[in-house]
């Protein structure tokens, strides 16, 4: 048969129930409360420096970026005035050639027109030598030779015909 | 020996110890709370899931509640606030499970009132001196002593009385309730007894859940709030 105790009562259980409150607080303390807590600092903590990292990593990206779109644009004006200068030098350069093509040509001109000259001299110096050695045979032949009115006739005319047919073919 | 409202004394040790229904449901409570202590922080990771997630929410809670309450430099009462919490609220539901509360006993909760007399008196010298604390006693004038001491004295009394009183009143309302049913279905003459099944769930939803959830939150608030205010 069981018993009952007062309802109102102090006995041992007063002293049992102080020391189990202690227990249970000092068990679920190490078990639940520090673990539990100290994870979700150390998470924060973790989650904290993540970001911090990614911000640092973010700004220095930021710093590359500025650094490499300033060099970019120094690149290209430098390309861009690479190749004014370069169209400047060609220009110039086509010009010269140009130039010195067209003295060129017009020095060869004179020349040509120099040997053209030299040349008629030339030829015409030879046609007159040609005509006074010719004159000097004929009157070679006219002299070692008899001839008479009709003879003479012929022969000049012969001369003639053959000055011409020189100078015809010259 | 006692009215059969007390607690059921289960086994006496020589020299008048006796073990009471109110010691073995403690014990009772103690271990399913280690044990849920235990599973659920037993596969904590880093990336939280599932049961954690609401591990983590219970705990954070408790100490942003202690903080709130408190003050953040106070942070280091939380285990104590939130095993408080929790022992309470196991012992004031053990009803419905049909065990008797340990908190229907008047040592559990005179037990707890103490441990905060205690918390109230020893952080309130560490934090003031001695000097500041007994100084504190004869404020605003020294004629206040008495009455300090009747108030400081009372503090105890109230916080054990105040959740006894609330959870044997159930308690006995309770087995009242059981005993008239069980009358009226016998009176009846039915074979079953049928009002027993659905009526009392009613009150136990009062008595129990609102009364026994209401009064945890109400000691451990108190508790709270006078270790605080006595340290600051």
């Amino acid at each position: 048969m069981l018993e009952y105790a007062k309802l109102v009562a102090f006995n041992w259980t007063f002293v049992f129930q102080i020391l189990n409150t202690i227990i249970l607080f000092l068990i679920l303390r190490k078990l639940l409360f520090k673990p539990v807590k100290e994870m979700m600092l150390a998470r924060q903590q973790r989650i904290q420096d993540t970001v911090d990292e990614a911000d640092e990593i973010n700004k220095q990206a930021q710093a590359f970026k500025k650094e490499y779109e300033i060099k970019l644009e120094n690149i290209k004006e430098e390309g861009r005035e690479i190749i004014k200068a370069a169209r400047l030098k060609a220009d110039e350069q086509y010009k010269e050639i140009i130039n010195e093509a067209h003295e060129r040509a017009s020095m060869m001109i004179k020349h040509a027109e120099a040997e053209i000259e030299r040349e008629n001299i030339k030829a015409m110096n030879e046609l007159k030598n040609e005509i006074t050695s010719l004159a000097f045979i004929t009157v070679e032949k006219v002299l070692k030779k008899k001839l008479d009115e009709k003879d003479h006739n012929e022969l000049i005319q012969k001369f003639l015909e053959e000055v011409g047919e020189a100078e015809w073919q010259s | 020996m006692g009215s059969e409202f007390g607690p059921k004394i289960i086994y006496e040790l020589p020299g008048g110890v006796v073990i009471t229904e109110t010691v073995v449901n403690t014990w009772i409570i103690m271990i399913v709370l280690i044990i849920f202590s235990l599973v659920f922080t037993r596969k904590f990771e880093k990336i939280p899931k599932g049961a954690q997630n609401v591990v983590e929410m219970i705990v954070d809670l408790v100490y942003s509640l202690t903080e709130q309450v408190m003050g953040k430099n106070k942070q280091g009462f939380a285990p104590y606030v939130g095993t408080l919490f929790f022992f309470l609220i196991f012992a004031n539901l053990w009803g419905l499970v049909g065990l008797r509360p340990p908190t229907a006993d008047v040592n559990t909760t005179s037990a707890l009132a103490i441990i905060t007399f205690v918390l109230i008196h020893f952080f309130s010298i560490k934090s003031k001196g001695i000097k500041g604390y007994l100084k504190g006693k004869i404020e605003p004038f020294p004629l206040l002593l008495p009455l300090n001491i009747i108030g400081d004295l009372a503090t105890p009394i109230s916080l054990a009385f105040r959740l006894f009183g609330n959870i044997v009143g159930g308690l006995i309302i309770m087995s009242l309730l059981y005993g008239a049913l069980a009358g009226l279905s016998m009176k009846i003459g039915l074979p079953i007894p049928i009002f027993e099944a659905g009526i009392p769930s009613i009150f136990h939803i009062y008595f129990d859940v609102f009364s026994g959830v209401l009064q945890s939150f109400i000691f451990v608030m108190l508790t709270m709030v006078f270790v605080s205010m006595e340290m600051d």
